[in-house]
């Protein structure tokens, strides 16, 4: 097989680029329209459990009935995945999630948190993303 | 014949050894994205050496190692995630190689296969964990895009060193660098 020709980038290469930019800006944007407070959507095993308003929650720590067990917690408007239980932390390392569009995930227990907008605020206009 | 065989096995040792040392090592960059076993995938690098030296079969036997290699270290869904990402990568890939030079570069055969390795992972992610989890198809379609052209620059300038290693192997029957032999 002979490789050796072929360059780096071409127009084509330029293009492909351009236009995997583009969906994903598209999807990015498409996730946001979702106006308004943003509440916070725990799904279990794909199905929704909880949903929370972040603006109006106490802070609160979350336990779920799950295995391995979730807890999750919410703080200033804030939720993160606090859970110690399961063996890799990556839905620690997540972090706080706040913004529309944020989610986080832990796979062993198949548990999603996503925050997405409650679309009745009335002081912001929606815009088609 | 059975010579180029044996050597062709050696050098499939060789791409699993560099695909598990490469996924150990990205395992310990803070994940980027916040889903476990959905990973940037630059051990890619290591299949499109495969496949461009030793053919699409070598490639596909590597993807099954580094899926292993996920099964005994991450458990069942990362085996999945690796193998359905890796697979649906790899034949992207083998299409890819097939245009001519003169239309397609590196990056956009590293951007189009990472980005299809991230989606044959988000697809079995799906499957698990439900359809909120395509909330973050955009970072891996960004994510994507660095690591395809980051994998597209390595594999340019490392190629042409690794086909003079490929055609450099010591004979065993003594005819040492026979190099216009492949």
């Amino acid at each position: 097989m002979n490789n050796s020709e072929r360059r780096l980038l071409r127009i084509t290469d330029v293009l492909i680029i351009v236009v995997v930019a583009v969906v994903g800006l598209a999807l990015f944007f498409g996730g946001k329209t979702g106006n308004g407070n943003p509440v916070a959507v725990i799904t279990v095993d794909g199905e929704e459990t909880r949903r929370i308003d972040l603006t109006s929650a106490e802070n609160e720590i979350i336990t779920l009935n799950t295995l391995p067990e979730v807890t999750l917690e919410i703080k200033d408007s804030k939720i993160r995945f606090v859970n110690s239980l399961c063996p890799d932390k990556t839905c620690e390392k997540s972090g706080f999630l706040s913004e529309v569009g944020d989610t986080a995930a832990c796979v062993p227990a198949k548990t999603v948190v996503t925050i997405t907008g409650d679309g009745n605020s009335s002081d912001i206009d929606a815009v088609a993303g | 014949m059975n010579k180029e065989k044996a050597k062709k096995v050696a050098l499939l040792g060789m791409f699993c050894a560099l695909a598990m040392a490469i996924s150990f090592l990205e395992s310990l960059i803070p994940p980027l994205i916040p889903v476990p076993g959905v990973k940037p995938g630059f051990s890619n690098i290591v299949t499109m050496f495969c496949l461009s030296s030793l053919g699409f079969p070598y490639a596909l036997a590597v993807t099954f190692f580094k899926a292993t290699f996920a099964l005994l270290t991450r458990g069942v869904t990362a085996f999945f995630m690796s193998l359905c990402g890796g697979i649906l990568s790899l034949t992207v890939m083998a299409v890819l190689f097939k245009i001519s030079e003169k239309y397609l570069g590196y990056m956009g055969i590293g951007v189009l296969s990472a980005v299809s390795h991230n989606i044959g992972q988000l697809c079995v992610a799906c499957v698990i964990l439900g359809k909120t989890i395509l909330s973050i198809s955009p970072i891996l379609l960004f994510g994507g895009i660095i690591c395809g052209l980051i994998t597209g620059t390595v594999f340019r300038y490392t190629v042409p060193v690794l086909n003079k290693l490929t055609k450099n192997l010591p004979d065993y029957s003594g005819n040492k660098g026979s190099i216009n032999k492949c």
